[in-house]
């Protein structure tokens, strides 16, 4: 493990782009504390501020603080990437065990409705989940997750494969050990690795996906501040004032690109072919 | 080598002087006007038309007997002439003489009797039969005379008769394409001042010059719609001078296009307007205080001055003035106070939840749903928001009876297409088991009697009487939506464009526009 630490420690991107998740957690979890205004409150009379001293990045539509809004809209597209993603990857490393450890039948089943789950575009199985479930957080969540499952199921049976015939593994079967705690205690931690870094990926892709959803209307309502709704909303007035839109989306462009490098970058630290 | 230096001179002399030359020497007018429309037209039908993308190159390409100014004063079109009989509903109009259709066959009484079998027709059942539910019958008495009978005196028929969807089109082509008239480049045709050149569909539609036109003859050879459905694409297209006039355009840029130089912005004041309305079947908008409560607890100043300032006025009643019928009732003060106490004489004192549907369809759509909701919770009212596409909003709207529809309050656009005080009230707010026009189940057994008085009245004071009635009864007595502002019909144009026609209806023309 000291040596994965020391590879992620001499990968710039990856550092930097830890700081950069880490910066925005922070304000994730610190938004009311931090943010300089009421995220929510509606001032009419001082609408489409520039940027200046008080409103660090203007104010919208409705006189509301851009800023304190991009601070509490990173809390809700964190939460919402990573209670999908640990759905999805709950989900889909269940699947994924499943799959390597019964092989046959289970196994086809399963990695054939895995596919036919990837076949379908991303955007229309979550337009679908919205149909059905109605917009909100909550079908957003569920929307995201579904369409991270396969790529969970697919990583944890290829990484459990590849144990499940190990002969540690046939020795705590021939002591008696359950399917169930040969598959926690001992197949599992064998994926912990990709599982890491796929998570880390996940996530920001997640962001991109709930924004996407939230700028097609179909997230997060209004008046709760999110990213990509932020980002629908300023795009009309990208001409008369540009930061309403170009700051949360600088933000989303900021954190799906360390997200995706930080993952990239525990890969690579975490390979044990390296 | 020195021939060839002096050709190259030569060359350059006169290639500097032709560029000379075509800029400063006027080239005359140019043949071709671009507009880029929001939307492609869905039809080029007039009995089956209901939106403003089709309406407006329906307007070049068909005429009515009788039309709209700018005014909106009623003036005469093809029929040069017209008159009512003592008995309220017999009305003759007198046809000009010499119009021809675009394929050359003669119009007259009988095309335009064979229009009206056409669109009040109930097994074809067009779209617009129900605007003419009023005719008895339509008579051609000789071929430049045209007799139409109305059911019962009917206050509205002049407007009702210069309506888009009142459009002669011509009968003989028509019948040959029945519902599938209108659905194509060669399904088309009227006496209008533009015919239809080609349609490809959300690319293009040409129209070029109607040279046989009985009227003045249009000044640009070819007017070209081309769908931008995204409005910053537009604004950028018509500053890059790609287009030459845009309409629909986002409410932020309207400020910014007026101070640009080369470029043109006019705001004609029209019969549109916004508002939310209540669904006064769902507790607690059955009772009439709450309703009274949130029409004063809502800034309307605060909301036209800094969010829709560039296109809005606020209300000051359930018209606009530029309607028929309209009664200056004044603008709904804010009072919040006011608002308290009607909600604490009708039981909620501490407020209570309720839901908003707004859609972005309409230009701040959203934001004044979030508005409306700050300006709730001051009072008391926890209002969430639902953001809801076009195609869904429109399913709540589509005659459902009122246990099936969730909507609370809801966004909604108005505008009388006939700018009459009948068609902006009647058909909205007279009582209906279903909701397929009074979408909120608007009921008050006084404004059914009045407007149904006012209907059949033809006398000008005693309608307008009537119809103040109606208004003082809708707007605040017992209201059926949040009135906020009146709609400004905006075009941008560059400047080298002259004599464009917007129209209070929201729809804007090119019959005498000319490009510079």
């Amino acid at each position: 493990m000291s040596e994965s630490w020391r590879r992620l420690a001499s990968d710039v991107p990856a550092l930097l782009a830890l700081a950069v998740v880490a910066l925005f957690v922070g304000a994730a979890l610190l938004a009311d504390v931090v943010a300089p205004h009421d995220a929510l409150a509606v001032d009419l009379a001082s609408n489409y501020l520039p940027a200046s001293r008080t409103h660090l990045l203007g104010t919208d539509h409705l006189g509301r603080d851009t800023f304190s809004r991009l601070l509490l809209g990173a809390r809700v597209s964190l939460t919402i990437a990573l209670v999908a993603t640990l759905a999805g990857l709950l989900v889909g490393a269940t699947l994924g065990l499943i799959a390597a450890w019964r092989r046959g039948a289970v196994d086809g089943t399963i990695m054939q409705a895995v596919d036919v789950l990837l076949s379908f575009p991303d955007m229309l199985l979550a337009i679908a989940v919205a149909a059905i479930l109605g917009r909100g957080v909550m079908s957003t969540i569920v929307a995201v997750a579904i369409f991270s499952v396969p790529i969970f199921a697919r990583l944890v049976r290829a990484s459990a494969q590849s144990v499940v015939g190990a002969d540690f593994v046939v020795a705590s079967r021939a002591a008696g050990a359950s399917a169930t705690r040969i598959l926690l205690r001992h197949v599992l931690p064998q994926c912990y690795a990709p599982l890491l870094a796929q998570g880390t990926i996940t996530l920001g892709s997640a962001i991109l996906f709930a924004s996407g959803l939230s700028f097609l209307g179909l997230g997060v309502q209004p008046p709760d501040p999110e990213w990509g709704a932020m980002l629908s909303r300023g795009r009309e007035l990208l001409r008369s004032s540009p930061l309403g839109a170009v700051a949360p989306g600088v933000a989303i462009t900021l954190v799906v690109l360390s997200f995706s490098l930080l993952g990239d970058g525990l890969k690579d630290a975490l390979d044990p072919r390296r | 080598m020195k021939k060839l230096i002096v050709v190259v001179l030569v060359l350059l002399v006169v290639v500097a002087c032709g560029g000379g030359g075509g800029s400063n020497t006027p080239t005359g007018p140019r043949d071709t006007l671009v507009f880029a429309a929001s939307a492609d037209a869905t039809t080029l039908d007039p009995h089956n038309t209901t939106d403003t993308e089709s309406d407006q190159v329906i307007m070049m390409l068909y005429e009515t007997l009788i039309g709209f100014d700018r005014d909106m004063k009623i003036v005469p079109r093809l029929a040069e002439r017209w008159d009512v009989a003592a008995d309220g509903v017999t009305w003759t109009f007198h046809l000009r003489d010499g119009i021809r259709f675009h394929d050359g066959t003669p119009f007259d009484a009988e095309a335009v009797r064979r229009n009206f079998a056409r669109v009040m027709d109930p097994v074809a059942n067009h779209k617009r039969l129900v605007l003419f539910d009023m005719i008895d019958r339509v008579e051609a008495v000789d071929a430049r005379t045209v007799r139409i009978t109305t059911r019962y005196p009917f206050g509205a028929f002049e407007p009702t008769m210069a309506h888009v969807s009142a459009a002669i089109v011509n009968p003989a082509v028509a019948e040959k394409f029945g519902k599938d008239f209108g659905s194509a480049a060669d399904r088309a045709s009227g006496t209008g001042p533009y015919r239809i050149a080609s349609w490809k569909k959300d690319q293009e539609i040409v129209l070029e010059r109607h040279d046989d036109y009985w009227g003045e003859q249009g000044r640009t050879e070819r007017i070209v719609y081309r769908p931008i459905p995204e409005a910053a694409a537009r604004v950028l297209a018509l500053e890059a001078g790609d287009v030459d006039v845009i309409s629909r355009i986002p409410s932020a840029d309207i400020a910014r296009l007026e101070k640009e130089p080369g470029i043109t912005v006019t705001k004609t004041p029209s019969v549109g307007m916004q508002q939310f309305r209540f669904n006064v079947t769902k507790k607690p908008y059955t009772d009439v205080r709450v309703r009274q409560a949130i029409s004063y607890a809502i800034d309307r100043r605060a909301i036209v001055d800094n969010l829709v300032s560039s296109f809005a006025r606020p209300s000051t009643g359930p018209l606009t003035p530029i309607m028929r019928g309209y009664a200056n009732l004044g603008e709904i003060p804010h009072d919040p106070d006011k608002a308290r106490a009607l909600l604490k004489a009708a039981g909620y004192p501490d407020g209570f939840k309720t839901r908003i549907a707004t859609t972005p369809r309409y230009p701040m759509g959203v934001e004044l749903a979030e508005a409306l909701a700050a300006d709730l919770k001051k009072v008391g009212i926890e209002a969430a928001i639902d953001v809801i596409e076009w195609g869904t909003m429109v399913t709540y709207w589509a005659g459902l009876p009122p246990e099936k529809n969730p909507q609370e309050i809801f966004i909604m656009g108005a505008g009388a297409s006939t700018a009459d005080a009948d068609w902006g009230l009647r058909p909205i707010f007279r009582s209906a088991p279903t909701n397929e026009n009074n979408y909120g189940y608007y009921s008050n057994a006084e404004f059914d009697r009045v407007i149904e008085a006012a209907m059949r009245e033809t006398d000008a004071e005693k309608r307008q009487q009537l119809y103040r009635r109606a208004q003082e009864i809708v707007y605040l007595e017992d209201p059926g939506a949040v009135w906020l502002f009146d709609t400004l019909y905006v075009v941008a144009s560059r400047a080298a464009v002259e004599g464009v026609t917007p129209s209070p209806l929201g729809a804007v023309t090119f019959a005498h526009a000319v490009v510079r």
